[in-house]
């Protein structure tokens, strides 16, 4: 057993995985010329293979992919780890090195799996207890009978691009979806199959997906909402519509609405100011920060705070960054990260820094005195 | 302000007999006014006083170090008028002198021309144009590399059209024609832009329009009762001349008054004309452009002194500093330092003599110290860590590796790390010179960089890895030559070269992966996220990536020392790959550093590294060989300092 995961632990396998992973990390830099960073890192970093794709439809693996070097990295390490490294006080420099790579590698792996990136723009006197997707998409029923709290019923967009039924137990309603669009470009006119709501109005033509790194698509979908096994009519729903369409099922009233997908917040963010200050005579911008008023009702917290580039907030396990502006100014674009891994990296490099220092200056240490070894020879 | 002003009370005398004057003051001022910028139809008038070349007497007499001295805004940034002569005549005509007449005429007076006797100026082949295709388009024949205005002006609206559609292109998918074209309209642009930095440019004296307009604004304040719409038609008038005097100009001359920041002479007028006390620099800048039309040093030189006397240029320490930093360039003049440090230490190799090989390293520690204080001073007039763009990079990577390479000269005293020292000292200032070519060195840094402690750590450990990368490449280059091609290794001397280039390279290992990880921590501080695989964090990684390859390749004796080397010249298109190659992708968040142009050099330095490893690779036996194995070399004394 010992000589097998010797085996694996050897150093050529090391140095074989460095060079395909530097292929690697090349490919998806370059690639990136021609696709969005989004689609380069799920094509070449987070997957197994890296295939090209041939003319008659064929795909052949060309390269391994993220996934499996960094698998296969760590199977080598902890290989290393036991049979061939020494744990003695001289060889500490190396262990502790390399557990620090090791835990680098699995916070990069457990940040692809459970961290979520979400924005929240909000414009000048806005107050959101919520932050959106970028890119995921969610159909909701709302029922706003309540006196405090709406139900919200969200379907997510898994359930609405396959285009089947949609039926549930615990919904009011049945749902089918007839047609959904990717992108698509709204204009005004008559729509021909919506026969209820704002759908109504507007003419849904498909587009070509956009991939670009801040591009957004605009999702269509036409439902046939179902109660009681009767169809109440179709529906036309976008995430372009800023207003929801009402419906009223069993005299009670519910708004239905496509939107980006929602993550709430414990607590309510409300933009009081935005500043950007650029560089006299030019447009390059100096700073950019937005003041904002935090309020948490559990907490009992209701404070102002100040989020600027490089000085994030850090709220309910979630970070937000200033990202952007728009809408001459009077719009902030803050960044929210949930990423319960973001400690992993900073660990890992003070462990690999302070073994790499200790290896190397022990080395250094050794090799002056032999040096002077060496130059007394040489003067004898 | 009359003491500021020789042409100033006479103008005033003139009019305030009667304030019947004003109609008739008003009547000049608007012809005066009108048409003063270059127009398509050319109907502007002729101006009164044809200037002569500068002579050689006003040449030898004017002040020229205290005019470069003067501190004003320009891009964002304080700075002196000197700096603005330099970028702006390094980016248009790709150097800092230009023959006129036969006589080389430096920045300063070239910028003086251009900003007050610019229909000389226009004379000037200052228009460096490369592009074939763009020399095919204007008809203008392949003679010569440089243009005057006056050549290129029946061209300009075809110019703007082409670079109209030029612009609608994505900057990254730009061909080389499209790229040239833009870069001739946006020096035109510039051009122009100092042309009427003063004045409008065919204004003939523009001193007697500043007085009419003082007089007319004081006339408005004090009859307020007599304003009708014929005066606030003709304010209007003025309004638009002057904003329009204010989009033309780039050079905010005017210092800070009250919450108004610096201003253009333009913009100041248009706050003069609502009420403002106009400020006493304008009238002087308007002096200093008539005596300088005229030739009469004299006052130029007085008006440039009282100027200095003003608060706001006094405050200006640092930035007459700069003036002085661009007059002894430091960081130019270390170059050929650096070329004569390489020939003496070679030749002292080759004659086998210490005594020069001594000589050799102290010109190096010459080198050495002008680029270092050319560093220090450029930190200290930035007020900020060395490297905040490509310049900065290209001038702290070549300082970072000669002091290793001194450090390795210290310990080896063989004289090979000197010869390190000076191809790469040399080399990154040569390629920091090009990068000064588009622009001012020293930038306003944007927000998203704008914080000192990340870019004084990140940045610095980033950068230092790659110079110990171009060490290891250096000393693996001068191994295979002299293993390879001039075979004459000793034993002795071929392993500590292994050591050398082993040692560097455990520091730019260590170096890169602290600088790539403090740049995840930034990331992480101010994006949200460690890592984005963005381009430049790729090219970093690839460096700790090969480094790594390189230490475990050799601990596990997959390669020895000639494979280390070869592997370490490899390393050297690596580091090239990150420091330059992804910001040609013109993708990601670093692509702020943005630079077009250089690629072909990059593709040839590839190409040279390449052909190095071919040579190392040569006889391809020696290489699987272990040291031991290795044909015994006749062990000849090796030179010493």
């Amino acid at each position: 057993m010992k000589k097998i995961l010797k085996k694996f632990a050897s150093l050529r396998i090391t140095v074989v995985v460095l060079i395909a992973g530097m292929m690697l990390v090349l490919a998806g830099t370059l690639a990136q010329t021609h696709m969005p960073i989004r689609e380069a890192q799920k094509i070449y970093f987070q997957s197994f293979v890296v295939p090209i794709h041939l003319n008659n439809g064929m795909s052949i693996p060309v390269l391994p992919g993220g996934y499996t070097l960094g698998i296969i990295m760590i199977f080598n390490l902890t290989c290393a780890y036991l049979t061939t490294f020494k744990w003695s006080f001289k060889r500490m420099g190396i262990l502790i090195m390399h557990s620090g790579i090791l835990l680098l590698l699995l916070g990069q792996l457990f940040t692809d799996l459970y961290s979520v990136e979400s924005q929240m723009v909000l414009n000048h006197g806005d107050a959101k207890n919520y932050t959106e997707a970028l890119y995921d998409f969610e159909l909701v029923l709302i029922d706003t009978s309540g006196k405090d709290v709406d139900r919200v019923y969200s379907i997510p967009q898994s359930k609405i691009a396959t285009g089947n039924m949609i039926a549930d137990s615990r919904l009011p309603i049945a749902i089918s979806v007839k047609e959904f669009i990717t992108n698509a470009n709204l204009t005004m006119g008559v729509n021909t199959i919506a026969t209820q709501g704002f759908g109504q109005r507007v003419q849904a033509v498909p587009a070509p997906p956009v991939k670009g790194d801040d591009k957004r698509n605009l999702r269509c979908a036409y439902v046939d909402l179902i109660s009681n096994g009767k169809s109440l009519g179709t529906w036309m729903l976008s995430t372009a519509f800023m207003k929801a369409d009402q419906i009223e099922i069993d005299g009670k009233t519910y708004d239905i609405q496509m939107r980006h997908r929602r993550y709430m917040l414990p607590m309510t963010i409300q933009l009081q100011e935005f500043e950007h200050k650029r560089f006299t005579g030019t447009n390059v911008p100096a700073a950019f920060s937005s003041r904002v008023r935090l309020v948490d009702p559990v907490q009992h917290e209701d404070r102002m705070i100040t989020i600027s580039m490089n000085q994030p907030l850090r709220y309910a396990g979630k970070t937000f960054y200033q990202a952007g502006f728009a809408n001459e100014d009077k719009t902030t674009i803050l960044q929210v990260v949930l990423n319960p891994a973001a400690m992993l990296p900073y660990i890992a490099c003070i462990l690999v820094t302070l073994g790499m220092t200790w290896h190397f200056v022990a080395h250094f240490i050794k090799f002056r005195k032999q040096q002077t070894k060496r130059d007394t020879e040489v003067k004898a | 302000m009359n003491q500021l002003s020789p042409t100033f009370p006479t103008a005033c005398t003139r009019f305030t007999s009667g304030a019947n004057a004003i109609a008739l003051l008003v009547t000049v001022l608007v012809c005066l006014t009108q048409s003063l910028f270059a127009q398509e139809s050319d109907d502007a008038p002729t101006l009164d006083t044809t200037p002569k070349p500068t002579s050689a007497e006003v040449s030898a007499n004017l002040d020229w170090s205290g005019l470069g001295k003067i501190a004003v805004m320009q891009s964002g940034r304080l700075k002196p008028l000197d700096t603005v002569a330099r970028s702006s005549m390094l980016m248009i005509c790709g150097k800092q002198t230009v023959k006129v007449e036969g006589r080389p005429t430096h920045a300063m007076q070239w910028l003086m021309d251009v900003m007050c006797k610019p229909e000389l100026a226009d004379l000037y082949r200052v228009f460096l144009i490369h592009d074939p295709d763009i020399k095919a388009l204007l008809k203008l024949g392949d003679e010569d590399k440089r243009w005057s205005f006056t050549e290129l002006a029946p061209h300009l609206r075809l110019l703007a059209e082409q670079a109209n559609q030029a612009s609608d292109v994505q900057p990254h998918q730009r061909n080389r024609y499209q790229r040239a074209v833009l870069e001739l309209y946006s020096h035109l642009n510039q051009y122009t832009m100092l042309k009427n930095a003063i004045a409008p440019e065919k204004s003939p004296d523009f001193g007697k329009e500043l007085a009419q307009v003082q007089m007319f604004t004081e006339w408005l304040v004090n009859n307020t009762d007599k304003i009708d719409e014929d005066a606030i038609k003709q304010l209007n008038i003025l309004k638009q001349h002057y904003e329009q005097l204010g989009s033309r100009s780039s050079i905010h001359f005017v210092p800070p008054i009250g919450d108004l920041p610096w201003q253009k002479i333009g913009e100041h007028m248009r706050e003069v004309l609502a009420g403002l006390p106009m400020d006493p620099s304008v009238p002087l800048f308007a002096v200093i452009r008539q005596a300088y039309r005229q030739g009469d040093w004299q006052t130029v030189n007085q008006m440039i002194a009282d100027h200095l006397q003003t608060p706001e240029q006094i405050k200006a320490e640092k930035v007459h500093s700069e003036a002085k930093f661009n007059r002894i360039a430091l960081l130019v003049n270390a170059m050929p330092v650096y070329v004569l440090a390489l020939v003496v230490t070679l030749l002292a190799m080759m004659l086998k003599k210490r005594w020069m090989l001594i000589a050799g390293v102290a010109i190096t520690i010459i080198a050495v110290l002008m680029h270092s204080s050319g560093l220090g001073w450029r930190m200290w007039i930035e007020g900020r860590p060395p490297v905040i763009n490509l310049y900065g990079s290209a001038v702290f990577i070549g300082w970072g590796a000669t002091i290793m390479a001194l450090i390795l000269e210290k310990i080896y005293k063989n004289g090979l790390a000197t010869i390190a020292a000076c191809l790469i000292g040399f080399s990154t200032l040569i390629i920091a010179h090009h990068l000064s070519l588009s622009g001012d060195t020293i930038e306003p840094v944007r927000a998203v960089l704008n914080s000192n402690f990340w870019l004084g750590t990140h940045v610095i450990v980033v950068t230092l890895g790659y110079s110990a990368m171009f060490v290891a490449g250096a000393i693996a280059i001068i191994f295979v030559i002299r293993d390879v091609i001039l075979r004459n290794l000793t034993t002795k001397t071929y392993a500590s070269m292994g050591r050398m280039a082993y040692g560097i390279i455990c520091f730019a290992m260590l170096f890169s992966f602290v600088g790539t990880v403090l740049g995840g921590i930034w990331a992480d501080q101010s994006w949200g996220r460690f890592w984005g695989w963005d381009p430049k964090e790729n090219g970093a990684l690839l460096i700790v990536m090969w480094n790594a390859a390189i230490l475990h390749a050799r601990w596990s004796g997959m390669v020895q020392i000639r494979g280390m080397m070869i592997m370490a010249i490899l390393g050297n298109c690596i580091t090239a790959f990150s420091w330059f190659g992804v910001n040609m992708m013109g993708v990601g968040l670093h692509s702020y550093g943005f630079m077009d142009g250089a690629f072909l050099w990059l593709i040839g330095f590839f190409i040279s590294q390449l052909i190095f490893v071919a040579i190392g690779l040569f006889p391809i036996q020696q290489l699987l060989d272990n040291d031991q194995n290795k044909p015994p070399k006749e062990d000849g004394s090796e030179l010493r300092i």
